[in-house]
């Protein structure tokens, strides 16, 4: 029985460094090689343990920021000045190094073509990692599902996978607005608020197309954001939540 | 400290439960709000993970670990019914 039990348990695996990516001053892509990864879905994360030399263990979630179909695993971390865990993965760790992590997991935050549309993401600051997973994973199935996408950041030089939203704003199913809330560009003709009922329901969808949203960031962001929509009138079974600790928006 | 969400527990329900726990329901004690796991208002800043119901702040979950072995008190979810794994 004992040993039954322990064989369904999620084991902890190890992946390789393939390379880093750096997406902003404190933010970086880790992508991994992984030996036998069993597939993951848009918006799933991986929880990652770092163990010191005493033996002494620390986990955190981190979202997965690759699509299903994508060559390799990648994850997105946020550097946070106080973390017991980002400092290390942003700043020390290095291609070929290996990192402990078990996954994928959650299956609430998650988007599959059969769930439809349409959609609307919304994300403040390193909230748009699990979004970017399901905007991949939408261009890789040529999904036909119409999306809109609602992004908040500091500023542009904060605003997380910048080149990669704008080129993907060129499909015609996508469409991207982006608020930025401290320090726009003088030339800036996107937001330049905190996200708001108003901004809400001009960046989304009328409430009789029943959109399926999605929404992550800190947790006062999503909570602004959801109570907002339910306000305009929207479902609030049709609204998903992830709420993470980081950094304002 | 601001609360997280159920999807913070979601691999450490997973590893002991051996399925995807964020789906599934809970009825609160307190207001009688229903929903998801997910849902839940998740507080994991303290020596354990306590999870509340984000209307009236009643305790649906409490989760312990010392040593690898795990205790688990659910009194948001009287009558459990798991998830298919």
């Amino acid at each position: 029985m004992e040993r039954a039990a322990l064989l369904r348990r999620l084991t902890w695996q190890t992946g390789t460094v393939i390379s880093t990516i750096s997406e902003t001053p404190r933010v970086k892509t880790i992508v991994l090689a992984v030996a036998d990864w069993s597939g993951h879905r848009a918006g799933q994360h991986i929880d990652v343990r770092l163990t010191a030399p005493d033996g002494y263990q620390t986990e955190r979630s981190y979202s997965i920021a690759s699509a299903p179909e994508d060559d390799h695993l990648s994850i997105t971390v946020e550097r946070l000045d106080d973390g017991e865990v980002s400092p290390y993965l942003v700043d020390e760790l290095r291609e070929g190094d290996e990192l402990e992590f078990r996954g994928p997991v959650g299956g609430h935050f998650v988007w599959d073509d059969d769930l439809g549309g349409p959609l609307f993401l919304v994300a403040g600051g390193s909230g748009v990692v699990p979004l970017r997973a399901m905007l991949r994973h939408h261009q890789a199935i040529g999904s036909k599902v119409p999306v809109r996408v609602l992004c908040s950041a500091r500023s542009l030089e904060l605003l997380i996978y910048r080149d990669e939203l704008k080129e993907l704003a060129a499909d015609d199913l996508i469409d991207i607005s982006i608020t930025l809330t401290r320090e726009p560009p003088r030339s800036w003709r996107g937001y330049r608020r905190r996200i708001d009922p108003a901004m809400l329901s001009t960046t989304g969808w009328a409430t009789r197309k029943e959109p399926l949203t999605y929404i992550c960031g800190p947790t006062a962001f999503v909570e602004t954001a959801a109570a907002g929509l339910v306000a305009l009138g929207h479902d609030a079974r049709r609204i998903r939540t992830e709420r993470f600790g980081g950094t304002g928006v | 400290m601001e609360p997280l969400d159920g999807n913070a527990m979601a691999g450490v329900l997973r590893d002991l439960f051996g399925r995807d726990m964020t789906t599934m329901g809970y009825e609160c004690p307190g207001c009688r709000r229903t929903g998801v796991v997910a849902e839940m208002a998740v507080y994991m800043s303290g020596p354990g993970t306590v999870a509340r119901c984000r209307d009236c702040d009643t305790i649906l979950l409490m989760l312990t670990e010392r040593r690898g072995m795990y205790c688990i008190d659910l009194p948001g979810m009287p009558q459990p019914v798991l998830p298919p794994v």
